[in-house]
């Protein structure tokens, strides 16, 4: 690395900067940063030598807080040295220098052995030696440095053994090339007997493996479909497969030409299709379950830490700022705010007191709570509700084009080997049988489908399945959800004086409330340094008091919607569009698609936001259920957007949910696909990213179809040996590929 | 061109060699996954 003028660090003028770490504008005199959190963590990475992620980093860093999670629960791995592994998810790395930062400050642990941050995913493995640190000093120490880790539970392993197989078929599929090359030449040159047979042997023992062991996915398949009465498209290949090996050991044995040639190539080519769409689904599968792997949390109980898991009814918790409650209860002591956003999709918090219910997953926004416990774990509302939608979600993969094509296709392929074989004889039926092999057919799904799968994630949305890709293309409705989907779902400052805004930036600087967050965000927005505050307190129900600029104010709730500073002035906070939002409802409407905004809030406000975006249909005041009612009343084609468990039925019954990745983790479950960015965009990528998929695939059924007939009229004709047949099959498939690669460039 | 008789089959042993080690290499996990490597170089 060289050094770079440090971007990440900027210095303002002489009296006020940014601080070192998190970049936050403050006041100076002082220290060079905001918080003694962000300076550990600066003497953290100036400790290790890590001074050029400052650098090298394209965003400041998050701002550091503690991690209270339970780590106990996260599977932990012996290795042979007596080392241990596990695997973590860390949030908030937004580029190259924050993975790298965060595996060199792990290396630097006493006692890790091992650290690998995934650029993609935010997964981290992490080997360490249990003798000399554990997986929470770990874990803290990540956090130090600004990034929040989560336990991960188990993850699934990749299909290796697909990959195996392709290997196996490629290597076998250019050695048989290579030999069948040599028995072609000696149709001209003339060849030995001996060398002839030599070479037949050779590629029979290679192709072996390749139509008994690799093709074995594609034999399965077709299998499968047999038994649940469809004609897969895996069974002509199958038929095609299995005839042409047949046919290689016969030949073999009598000394004749064989087709072993084509079916290593189709094989390894059909495998090749596979890898890479399972390679696209992969990526969003893993991001998805990284989103809604929900934490372990841990729980106050009499003053002690422990495990959410080892709650039992009856016991007594204590909850407070900031905290998540851990289990459904009844509070028996304080008062505080709680926003409830992850189940009702409110973003308005409400005030709890003794004798009401409060549920897990709910946050304390201010003050703090005893609570009563009465349900744990699965039986909370919030798991029982994941628990229900996870259900919904399960339904039948409609069939593809592709599908629907393969029956016609086994039928007419049967039928034209029989005429063959009445024509021109075993020899002739088998020819037709081998150029029928609808290799490209075969591929053309899987080609479009991973292209498209790709162009989308490239772009932010992470579609789950190429069933959801293929429900995407067919969508005329867009329906938004209000809250947390065409909004922030959080305060954001419209109106407030400079003066004032100061002033409670100083007092908020270090709290962690959304409101503060608006604050802090909106000053830093218009340039505002954040004064230093002395003596801050924080009083529950009543705000937040502290000495700016030698007198002391007090910041608390005002006006419906405003907080206020006593003898100074109010600031206005409201939930706010997306930045993005009427970009995306414009260009939505410019492709046709019919938008809606659903939402469950008033009329009147969901009027403003509608408005705001650019919507005309609104449909106000909708429970859960109502919405989901009102996504089945559409008769199909609708993609729903949404973000909370609240959203959770909507998402199960449009035929494409899209959920937003800082959503409820129930709802990231439901969702055929996610937003991984900040933002709307990606949903227009998306469906644009799946109508040229499926033109891709419309494109490539065609050419393939052409393809096929034009080789089995050769076929019938007696035109067609082995020969030929392993020039045209590449080229067919070579064909579809240059489909699929067009996806890419129709999604711009 | 007898060598074929035993080229052919070593050249086929050799081949066989290397899939093995590309097996081997696919079961300890090299290629589970192929994006983070490239981005990894970059880093140091």
């Amino acid at each position: 690395m060289t050094a770079a003028p440090p971007v990440g660090r900027p210095r303002a003028s002489a009296h006020e900067h940014a601080c070192a770490h998190c970049g936050v504008i403050i006041e100076g005199g002082g220290s060079e940063w905001c918080c003694s959190g962000c300076e550990m963590a600066s003497e953290i990475i100036h400790g290790a030598g890590l001074d050029q992620y400052y650098a090298r980093r394209e965003s400041p860093a998050p701002r550091p807080s503690p991690v209270s999670l339970a780590w106990d629960s996260v599977p932990v791995e012996a290795d042979d040295a007596g080392g241990s592994r596990a695997a973590l998810q860390i949030d908030g790395l937004t580029c190259a220098a924050c993975v790298w930062v965060t595996e060199r400050v792990l290396l630097a642990t006493p006692g890790v052995r091992e650290a690998m941050v995934s650029h993609a995913t935010g997964r981290c493995r992490v080997a360490w030696d249990p003798t000399k640190v554990d997986l929470r000093t770990i874990a803290d120490r990540i956090a130090a440095i600004g990034y929040r880790p989560r336990p991960l539970n188990a993850e699934v392993a990749p299909d290796r053994t697909l990959m195996v197989r392709l290997g196996v078929a490629a290597f076998a599929a250019m050695n048989v090339m290579l030999l069948s090359a040599s028995i072609y030449a000696g149709w001209l040159d003339g060849m030995d007997a001996g060398h002839a047979a030599l070479f037949r042997w050779a590629t029979l023992v290679l192709a072996t493996p390749v139509a008994l062991w690799c093709a074995e996915p594609l034999y399965v398949g077709a299998i499968a479909g047999l038994r649940a009465g469809v004609l897969h498209m895996d069974l002509p290949v199958s038929i095609g497969v299995a005839s042409m090996y047949t046919q290689g050991v016969y030949a073999t044995l009598r000394g004749e030409d064989a087709w072993l040639d084509s079916l290593t190539m189709l094989v390894a080519l059909l495998l090749a299709g596979r890898v890479l769409e399972q390679r696209g689904r992969r990526r969003a599968v893993e991001s998805a379950t990284a989103l809604a792997n929900s934490a372990p949390r841990l729980a106050r109980r009499g003053g002690v830490e422990i495990p959410a898991s080892e709650l039992v009814p009856g016991d007594r918790i204590d909850v407070g700022l900031g905290e998540e409650v851990a289990a459904d209860g009844v509070v028996v002591a304080g008062v505080a705010r709680v926003r409830m956003s992850i189940l009702t999709g409110e973003s308005e918090p409400v005030t709890l007191r003794a004798g009401e219910r409060v549920v897990a997953g709910a946050v304390v926004e201010d003050g703090t709570l005893a609570i009563c416990v009465q349900a744990v774990g699965g039986q909370t509302l919030l798991a029982r509700m994941a628990a229900e939608l996870a259900e919904a979600a399960d339904r039948p993969a409609p069939p593809t084009l592709t599908d629907r094509i393969a029956p016609w296709f086994t039928g007419a392929t049967l039928v034209l080997a029989a005429v063959a074989l009445a024509v021109g004889g075993p020899p002739r039926a088998m020819a037709v049988l081998v150029v029928a092999c609808p290799c490209a057919l075969a591929l053309a799904s899987p080609l479009a489908t991973a292209a498209g799968l790709g162009a989308a994630a490239r772009r932010g949305l992470l579609v789950r399945t190429g069933e959801a890709l293929r429900a995407m293309a067919e969508v005329r409705t867009v329906a938004f959800d209000k809250t947390g989907t065409l909004t922030h779902g959080e305060p954001a400052v419209v109106a407030a004086d400079d003066v004032v805004l100061r002033v409670a930036a100083g007092l908020e600087r270090s709290s962690g409330h959304p409101v503060a967050r608006a604050i802090r965000n909106e000053a830093i927005r218009r340039g505002i340094a954040l004064p230093e505050a002395h003596d801050v307190r924080e009083v529950a129900g009543v705000g937040i008091s502290g000495v700016v600029d030698g007198r002391r104010w007090t910041l608390g709730a005002g006006q419906p919607g405003q907080v206020e500073i006593a003898g100074l002035g109010a600031i206005t906070l409201r939930d706010v569009p997306r930045h993005d939002a009427a970009r995306t409802v414009t260009q939505l409407r410019a492709l046709g698609y019919r938008v809606v905004l659903v939402s469950g809030d008033h009329a009147e406000v969901a009027r403003r936001i509608a408005d705001a975006a650019g919507i005309e249909e609104v449909v106000a005041g909708a429970s859960p259920e109502e919405k989901a009612a009102w996504v089945r009343a559409q008769g199909g084609g609708v993609l729903f957007v949404g973000d909370g468990v609240n959203d959770g039925p909507a998402l199960a019954a449009a035929s494409v949910g899209v959920a937003m990745g800082q959503g409820a983790a129930s709802s990231v479950l439901v969702a055929d696909a996610i937003v991984a960015h900040d933002g709307l965009g990606p949903v227009v990528a998306g469906l644009r990213a799946a109508v040229a998929s499926k033109r891709a695939v419309r494109g490539n059924a065609a050419r393939s179809l052409i393809y096929n007939a034009g080789a089995v009229t050769a076929a019938l004709l007696g035109l067609v040996n082995p020969l030929v047949a392993a020039v045209l099959m590449p080229l067919s498939s070579s064909l579809v590929v240059w489909g699929a690669s067009r996806v890419e460039r129709w999604t711009r | 061109m007898d060598a074929l008789i035993f080229l052919v089959p070593i050249a086929i042993g050799l081949g066989a060699v290397f899939a093995g080690l590309f097996i081997a290499a696919a079961a300890r996990g090299q290629f589970d996954d192929i994006d983070d490597a490239p981005q990894r170089m970059l880093d140091d």
